[in-house]
């Protein structure tokens, strides 16, 4: 099949690339399984619950760029648990559907948002 | 930028080419007037048959055969599969197949499954960093039940073209017949496959300007191969079903001329894969797969890993821009496994992700060159920004064949 219209917007010019500075967490994924090394670390800032920034770099391929761009843009401005319950279907849609052999991509991309928003709970859980 | 945008640089010549004009005008009146079957006793089919016979003589001088030593089929997958399924139903008790680890799909997947099956014990030969086979290995590797030995003659990604008159002299020597898939040689470099000591050779049309769903298998005479499937005795026995008379006309016709041009356009060809070898490999932190461009290497191929980055990613942004390329990266792939080509020379898994394959024809100019240059540089340069990821471990295959490449730069 053909890559959607907002498949390609995301992957040739991504939202949210970068590292943010004192980030309340940061946090990798990779994926497992088969010869994919596709992997995106993360750094989010949030402000009482809610996310301000996400940020990610990734060495990936087409599918995993657009869904971590599509993925960051979605949780920015939602609560930490919002993001929690990210699934990899709503990446999907955000995307405008993605080929059978991208659902690795999206399901990484849903891993990382989920990771992070975990783990900045946790880290406050602590405080 | 500008003058050259909106510009398509097609530069996947080895996944199949463009046809050429001369091609399409000989096979048009297949596709209307002339539509007998060559199986057909009244004058169409005699006609048909006359103009297959036609084109068979053709292609038989083409490669330096005999016309009877020519099977049409619908391909070099097709070939590859009538060799070795055809020598397996003629010889049931020689249960041994020799490959090297560098073959095409249809090749390696048909060892893998006799291997499955039970069916036949496989043995792949060892190649080095640039993808030649190791006669030693093969030497070695031989046995009393072995039913063939199957080489490539040009590799489909990295380029390298076997020596097979060592390979099949020692196949001769060992009373072993040797198969050669010759899908990405023929029409590029000199063959003489009677000449060869090699017993049977597969062809295909579409890679060669030429149509698609086309193709040959050359079975020395002498050498017996058993159909496996059935119908008509069509193709002396060996491949029954209607030929394809249309494709096999154009086939014969796009060899023709490939043949009359080989020189003057192959050494342009290899000019402009130098051009753009040499300025990739002015990127940093990129490696060079297989040998040398002109150095026993398919005119036109050039195999570049760009590290840090996935070659999927590469090749998408360069097709966004116009430049159509392959890679043998996992994620272009429907398995997400990397390319067996490229691991078997020694590739870390890493360094395949970021190859990216780019095949020159006849049909491409300067133009071609400088806008993949160009678009390779932004698309490398974009996509290092986003990596966080920096491995520690190389392939050391990687810097060896760069350092080569510098090295015959220099000679």
């Amino acid at each position: 099949m053909s890559y959607s219209k907002k498949y390609l917007e995301h992957f040739s010019s991504p939202q949210n690339v970068g590292i943010l500075d004192n980030p309340d967490a940061e946090i990798e994924v990779a994926h497992e399984g088969g010869g994919c090394f596709d992997r995106i670390k993360m750094t989010i800032i949030s402000e009482e619950d809610i996310i301000k920034s996400i940020n990610f770099k990734a060495r990936a391929c087409s599918g995993t760029i657009a869904a971590a761009s599509a993925a960051t843009a979605w949780a920015v401005g939602k609560s930490l648990e919002e993001a929690l319950s990210l699934t990899p279907a709503i990446i999907e849609q955000e995307l405008g559907g993605v080929p059978e052999k991208k659902l690795h991509s999206v399901e990484l991309a849903a891993e990382g948002i989920r990771k992070a928003a975990g783990e900045v709970l946790t880290n406050s859980g602590n405080k | 930028m500008s003058n050259i945008e909106n510009k398509v640089s097609y530069l996947d010549n080895g996944d199949s080419t463009r046809m050429l004009p001369e091609v399409l005008e000989e096979i048009l009146p297949y596709l209307s007037e002339h539509y007998g079957n060559p199986a057909s006793l009244h004058q169409f089919g005699l006609d048909a048959e006359e103009a297959i016979d036609s084109a068979r003589s053709k292609l038989a001088e083409a490669i330096g055969a005999k016309p009877a030593e020519i099977i049409f089929t619908s391909g070099a997958t097709e070939s590859n599969n009538l060799a070795l399924n055809g020598l397996r139903y003629q010889f049931p008790d020689k249960r041994h197949l020799i490959i090297s680890p560098i073959e095409h799909a249809s090749v390696d997947n048909i060892a893998k499954r006799w291997s499955r099956e039970g069916w036949a014990e496989v043995t792949k030969l060892k190649v080095n960093s640039e993808g030649f086979v190791d006669p030693d290995s093969l030497r070695s590797a031989i046995r009393d039940d072995t039913l063939l030995v199957s080489v490539i003659h040009g590799n489909m990604e990295i380029g390298t073209i076997q020596n097979l008159t060592e390979l099949g002299e020692i196949c001769r020597e060992k009373g072993v017949l040797l198969h050669s898939d010759c899908a990405q040689t023929f029409g590029k470099i000199p063959l003489n496959i009677g000449e060869l000591p090699v017993d049977l050779a597969s062809f295909n049309a579409h890679k060669m300007h030429g149509p698609k769903g086309v193709g040959a298998l050359y079975i020395r005479k002498k050498v017996k191969v058993r159909r496996y499937f059935e119908g008509s005795p069509q193709e002396h026995g060996v491949r029954p079903g209607t030929e394809n008379v249309p494709g096999i006309i154009g086939f014969a016709k796009a060899a023709e001329i490939a043949i009359r041009d080989m020189d003057k356009e192959m050494k342009r060809v290899d000019e402009l894969a130098g051009r753009l070898a040499d300025g990739l490999m002015e990127i940093e932190h990129v490696g060079f797969n297989g040998p040398p461009v002109g150095k026993n290497r398919l005119p036109g191929n050039v195999n570049i890993t760009f590290r840090y980055i996935e070659g999927e990613a590469i090749l998408m942004h360069l097709n966004i821009k116009g430049v159509y390329v392959s890679s043998g990266s996992a994620c272009s792939s429907t398995t997400l496994e990397p390319s067996h080509v490229l691991t078997a020379i020694g590739l870390l898994h890493e360094d395949a992700h970021g190859s990216i394959r780019y095949t020159l024809s006849r049909l491409n100019d300067e133009e071609d060159v400088q806008r993949a240059l160009q678009v390779t540089n932004e698309t490398v340069k974009q996509l290092r920004a986003m990596t966080a990821f920096i491995p520690e471990k190389h392939s050391k295959h990687v810097d060896e064949n760069a350092q080569t490449f510098y090295k015959h730069k220099n000679d």
